[in-house]
């Protein structure tokens, strides 16, 4: 069987003799009727026979190619029906002309504009089980489009204004896998009876089962191979064909584990950095704000995580200058960013100017330390509107559940210390509103544990810190406990 | 021409001094400069209101990092004399199995050099962990039980296992460790933080040293591992002592009360201000800076030292010795106030360990002595919300071998030798990702099997978790950039959170 799948192989290689040698006949016969090329008709006869020949020997490794599989029915039906139509036309022209001749001069014309046409359907038809039918149409004027692809070809989709209104299968997945796959896996021609060219096909698999599984990239097999290293035999795509870049298989992956819908705008979706940064740089968009001249930095990935900066105002400099002569402390959490974080280190409590100060700023600060600031509930109401807000340092302050209560519409809050104050298991029920928050810690206040528990199973990714136990110390050796 | 200024502080390293052509340009950088008009213009009104005013805060010459910050403080503690990872952390049962037997010299020689100490041997034994392991935490991990209050918090720590270092001596991996370069003369860790981020607290020093007295013979820890290098030196590390004066020359003598400091300090201000504009010497700055800071630390230094309103279960938290002052434990505490207020970098420095004879009798004291403070810091910092933006290192400067120095049919008298290939190093906090090891070393604990990190690498990784890229602070000095991964160090993704 492997002898025959070798010949096979050769039809790709030997179909080239028969498309050159009987153009060249078709050519030489019309040529050779005129008066300056009369000297070449003696040759016209041996040009017909070799083509012929191979011809035939083409179409025989073909039918051997065939056996082969991964070739779909309809376009394989077609090109075998032409192919072998050709090899029998040449012949019956060779036989035509050395038999036939008064019959032939008569209907020479016909035979070959014959042959032409069955070579253009023959190649036609096999280029597109190669390279599936929509491969001269890929970057063809729009006029020849539909022409060459038999219509098939839909028009390009535009390319998306920005990140989040870009659909993650139409305009990441499936360019990325058409561009890599569909030449063996299109619905022309299927290896391993898997296409890649619609999202039923991707989902349904192949001959080896699904390749997909929504939710989980570890159970699917398309992540699999596509991770593999390049020299592995289930390696794709194989036969060293330009791989699907980083950014392409990261991107696919994510795709896949947010359950591999058919369509969703991304900004949809639940991104993680590195997926962030992968469909960046599949999309084309490149860095968020480009770095100031000659300060690129070094380790771009890391960078990369980063999470880009909000596009808001930065905090106004005599603002800043005002808190800083108050006993503040307010920095930029980042270079090239407006929010800010704002510690407060002096010795007396925070005033009302203070927060009428920090209102006007509410909306770039990110990180806030009132840590012994004797802030009140009443001036918690004012932190309550800084939208941007993700760490709240109030712990050792005299707020209680009433100043908590104001807290619940910060959207972004992830950290919140409220140790050493006096908020209680009724105020810590509110905070279950906060969607964002992930740490907690309520040390030396009034909550108790059950009020805890019930915080947690209400929040179940917020993690509360209620004081070490030291009871929890294991023994500690009273004697050294050495081995020999 | 200039009068020029005869300098005495610590970071002259012989030079003459700095030119006004190197000070107009910059080399200075921001922080000399901004220091220039914070003093000249600064807004103190009288008898100790200077808290008040904020116009001196120092937010270093970045003022912030190049990406946000996971952590805004470091406390970083050295194992002074080189911790043994096969008794700690780095748990072997093959020394277990083979103890005795010769290291197989394949590992010996793929291992590097030997110090002076042990390549005269002719038997290199090896030796099964002085006590027994067994598993702590959700991830079962392996500790010895001469670490068993580490093992409880163990959930919150980072272990690298495979640190490694080309230094088999002291000084020079010391060194190294606290600056990046085996010899002196550069800026250490903290002073490069100082300079960067400048501080988050006006009346306290951003830089803060505690060594601990320890009975245990170790090698010396000089004020070189905390200096500030080629930096101004207001950059340098502040080292707070047991006793009565937790720093030195900040009391003001008797019968000098606060407000004949303070218009001492005025006087001296503006007659430092004109020799600074007659000569350009950063060094004026620094020394002013000085003086302002030991002003302010009058009133700040005493209050943290004053355990008085710590209540007495946080104090035994630490462990018993903390009652003791100039203790680990006592310093441990000590860190945790001084984390509170929000002081950047605190080096705690712990002597001992450098146990190349009687370690039996030797290592488990120096494990006691730390191990419950440490783990006590973690936990306090933890309920108190400040470890997750305070990173907590933990370490020494290399580790000790597997085989034994000395003969070990002598148990007693038996002890390891230094070790650069492979020792351990835990993180806490600040972004480092939790209850994680990172990095394999082979069977034997001698060579790494995989993902080893430089000091280098690890300083890197600290920048990056200030929000950092190493590579991008630099200051520069004798013709080049330097900085404090010098030509090297990558960030270990494998512990970031």
């Amino acid at each position: 069987m492997d002898l025959i799948y070798f010949f096979g192989r050769l039809h790709v290689l030997l179909l080239h003799l028969p498309i050159g040698i009987l153009l060249l006949a078709v050519v030489l016969e019309f040529m050779s009727r005129r008066g300056r090329f009369r000297h070449l008709q003696s040759a016209v006869g041996f040009v017909w026979a070799a083509g012929a020949l191979c011809a035939i020997g083409t179409a025989a490794l073909g039918y051997m190619h065939a056996t082969e599989g991964g070739f779909e029915g309809a376009a394989l039906d077609a090109h075998r029906l032409a192919g072998t139509s050709l090899a029998l036309l040449a012949c019956i022209v060779w036989l035509m002309r050395s038999r036939f001749s008064p019959l032939y001069a008569k209907a020479w014309p016909v035979a070959a504009l014959g042959v032409v046409l069955l070579l253009f359907l023959t190649g036609h038809f096999g280029g597109n089980l190669t390279h599936g039918d929509t491969y001269l149409a890929q970057y063809a004027p729009g006029p020849l489009r539909g022409l060459l692809s038999s219509g098939r070809m839909r028009a390009a989709r535009a390319r998306p204004a920005d990140l989040g209104s870009a659909d993650i299968y139409l305009d990441v997945v499936a360019p990325a896998l058409n561009q890599r796959c569909s030449t063996c896996h299109n619905d022309s021609k299927q290896k391993g009876e898997f296409s890649v060219a619609s999202y039923a096909s991707l989902m349904k698999g192949g001959k080896q089962g699904v390749v997909i599984v929504p939710g989980k990239p570890e159970a699917s097999d398309l992540i699999r191979r596509i991770n593999l290293a390049h020299d592995d035999k289930d390696f794709m795509p194989r036969d060293g064909k330009t791989p699907l870049t980083a950014e392409q298989g990261a991107a696919i992956e994510w795709w896949v584990s947010v359950g591999a819908p058919r369509t969703a705008a991304i900004a949809s979706l639940k991104t993680t950095p590195e997926a962030h940064a992968a469909l960046r740089s599949v999309l084309g968009f490149g860095k968020p704000h480009p770095a100031p001249a000659g300060e690129q930095p070094v380790d771009q990935q890391l960078a990369d995580a980063a999470a880009p900066p909000p596009d808001i105002p930065a905090a106004a400099p005599e603002v800043v200058t005002a808190l800083e002569s108050s006993g503040f402390i307010v920095r930029p959490i980042a270079a090239n960013n407006p929010l800010v974080q704002v510690d407060y280190t002096a010795a007396r409590s925070v005033n009302d100017t203070d927060f009428a100060q920090l209102a006007r700023i509410g909306k770039q600060i990110h990180a806030l330390n009132l840590r012994s600031a004797g802030a009140t509930d009443a001036q918690l109401d004012i932190i309550g509107r800084f939208e941007n807000l993700a760490s709240l340092r109030l712990e050792l302050n005299p707020v209680t559940d009433a100043g908590i209560a104001k807290l619940v519409n910060l959207k972004q809050l992830e950290y919140l210390n409220l140790y050493g104050t006096q908020v209680s298991d009724k105020g810590l029920a509110q905070l279950s509103r906060l969607d964002h928050l992930r740490t907690l810690f309520v040390w030396q206040t009034p909550a108790t544990p059950a009020g805890i528990a019930a915080l947690k199973r209400a929040h179940a990714g917020l993690s509360v810190n209620g004081g070490f136990d030291p009871k929890t110390f294991p023994e500690g050796p009273k004697v050294i406990p050495v081995i020999n | 021409m200039s009068d020029r200024t005869r300098r005495d502080s610590q970071s002259d390293n012989g030079r003459n001094g700095v030119s006004r052509r190197s000070v107009l340009a910059g080399a200075v950088g921001l922080g000399g400069l901004a220091l220039v008009d914070a003093v000249s213009s600064r807004a103190f009104a009288g008898a100790g209101s200077a808290v008040a005013s904020g116009s001196i805060i120092d937010k270093g010459v970045l003022k912030t990092g190049h990406i946000p910050a996971r952590a805004k403080r470091v406390v970083s503690i050295q194992m002074c004399g080189a911790v043994s990872q096969v008794d700690t952390f780095d748990y072997k049962p093959t020394l277990i199995k083979r103890h005795g037997e010769e290291i197989p010299p394949s590992v010996k020689n793929a291992g590097g050099r030997i110090s002076a100490m042990s390549n005269g041997q002719t038997a290199y034994p090896l030796v099964q962990p002085i006590a027994k392991f067994r598993q702590y935490g959700g991830n079962g991990k392996w500790i010895s039980d001469l670490m068993p209050y580490t093992g409880r918090v163990v959930d919150d720590l980072c272990f690298i296992h495979t640190m490694t270092t080309e230094h088999v001596n002291h000084d020079p991996a010391s060194m190294f460790l606290h600056t990046g370069f085996q010899l002196s003369g550069r800026p250490s860790a903290g002073a490069w933080v100082n300079y960067a981020l400048g501080t988050d607290n006006a009346n306290m020093p951003s830089f803060i040293v505690m060594k601990s007295q320890h009975q245990s013979s170790g090698v010396a820890a000089n004020g070189g591992l905390w200096g500030s290098g080629f930096l101004p030196s207001h950059f340098q590390g502040v080292e707070l002592r047991a006793g009565a004066d937790p720093v030195l020359y900040v009391r003001s003598p008797d019968g000098l009360d606060k407000k004949d400091r303070r218009a001492e300090l005025d006087v001296i201000t503006r007659l430092a201000q004109a020799q600074y504009a007659a000569s350009g010497d950063p060094e004026i700055l620094s020394k002013l800076a000085q003086y302002e800071m030991a002003y302010r630390m009058q009133d700040s230094m005493p209050e943290v030292a004053d355990l008085s309103n710590e209540p007495k279960y946080i104090m035994d938290l630490y462990g018993p010795e903390a009652h003791i002052p100039g203790t680990f434990a006592r310093n441990c505490l000590l860190t945790r106030r001084l984390i509170e207020r929000g002081v950047k970098f605190v080096q705690l420095v712990q002597l001992g360990w450098d146990h190349h004879s009687k370690i039996t009798a030797r290592h488990p004291p120096d494990c006691m002595a730390v191990d419950q403070p440490s783990a006590a810091l973690v936990a306090d910092l933890k309920q108190r919300g400040l470890l997750d933006d305070t990173l907590v290192m933990w370490g020494g400067e290399f580790g000790r071998t597997s085989y034994a120095q000395g003969s070990i049919s002598d148990v007693e008298a038996m002890g390891r030798d230094h070790h650069g290939g492979c020792f351990t190093y835990w993180l806490a906090g600040g972004g480092a990702k939790a209850g994680h090891s990172y990095g394999e070393t082979d069977e034997f604990s001698y060579n790494i099997a995989r993902d080893p990190v430089t000091v280098h690498d690890l300083h890197a990784t600290m920048m990056h978790l200030l929000g950092i890229d190493h590579e991008r602070l630099t200051y520069h000095f004798q013709g080049r950039d330097f900085r404090l991964t010098d030509v090297a160090g990558k960030v270990v993704k494998g512990v970031l959170a």
